[in-house]
């Protein structure tokens, strides 16, 4: 399927579940039934949902069959991040001039 | 690297709020006159050196942005999607890609509103992420965004 990889980044971040499976393997990397003990969840719904954040490039899993630990990759997580960075960037600027702008056109009603 | 997961990145959206010194119709005509446009909207060190907008609901935007020294020029745009006079202004953005493709599309949101003689903008930004618009992004968002690292955020 033909997709942007920040959508799916950003899509994946979207589920709050899946934003506490991040934070948990920022503190080292896990096991399926280690991230489904405190969701209370069945493996295989934690699986659904580490599909969606591999898919997005947030994760990296192991090959072992029986362990498959999952490992946070924050690139991805970095380009979300500076996404928005060149954004604010772009409109702090502009306002900044927009806001010299009206000060300008201010300055002539009061002087004409 | 700074992210914060706790801060609900799945609403991942820029807001930016202003308090502008101008009454609210003053400031709405600086965002819907093109010729005022022209003269403040980009980051400083680009100039926009065209920019024509048609400010009706399904009217288009266009501008170009161009390096100081002349060498590169940034073209983008939108669709106005709603415009309500000197209350609330919405529209879409999206870098366009050489060849002319378009660069992932974002929504802006844009509401004014009185605080005495001053007004209050509270700007959002967010990622369309319909499975739709996916469709129509190509990959190449990459470069796009270095591109705009290198001639936007080095300013």
């Amino acid at each position: 399927m033909a997709s942007d990889p920040l959508s799916d980044v950003f899509s994946a971040l979207a589920d709050p579940t899946r934003r506490a499976i991040l934070a948990r393997l920022a503190l080292g990397e896990a096991s399926v039934n280690e991230l489904a003990k405190p969701f209370q969840m069945t493996g295989p719904g934690i699986s659904k949902h580490l599909k969606v954040l591999e898919r997005a490039g947030l994760i990296v899993r192991g090959r072992e069959a029986q362990w498959r630990p999952s490992r946070l990759e924050t690139r991805p997580l970095k380009e979300a991040a500076d996404w928005l960075d060149h954004y604010r960037h772009y409109w702090e600027e502009s306002f900044d001039r927009l806001d010299e702008h009206l000060r300008a056109i201010a300055g002539k009603s009061e002087g004409g | 690297m700074h992210v914060d997961l706790a801060a609900d990145p799945g609403e991942r959206v820029l807001t930016i709020t202003r308090l502008f010194d101008a009454p609210r119709a003053t400031v709405f005509d600086a965002f819907v006159d093109a010729s005022q446009i022209a003269k403040w909207m980009g980051p400083r060190g680009l100039s926009m050196t065209h920019y024509q907008a048609d400010v009706r609901p399904g009217g288009t935007w266009r501008g170009c942005l161009r390096t100081i020294d002349g060498s590169r020029e940034l073209w983008h745009g939108g669709v106005y999607r709603e415009i309500v006079p000197d209350e609330r202004l919405v529209f879409t953005f999206a870098w366009e890609l050489e060849g002319g493709a378009l660069g992932p599309e974002t929504l802006i949101t844009i509401t004014f509103e009185d605080r005495g003689r001053q007004t209050l903008m509270r700007f959002r930004q967010g990622v369309f992420d319909t499975a739709a618009n996916c469709a129509r992004h190509r990959p190449g968002w990459e470069s796009e965004f270095d591109q705009l690292a290198d001639y936007v955020t080095r300013h």
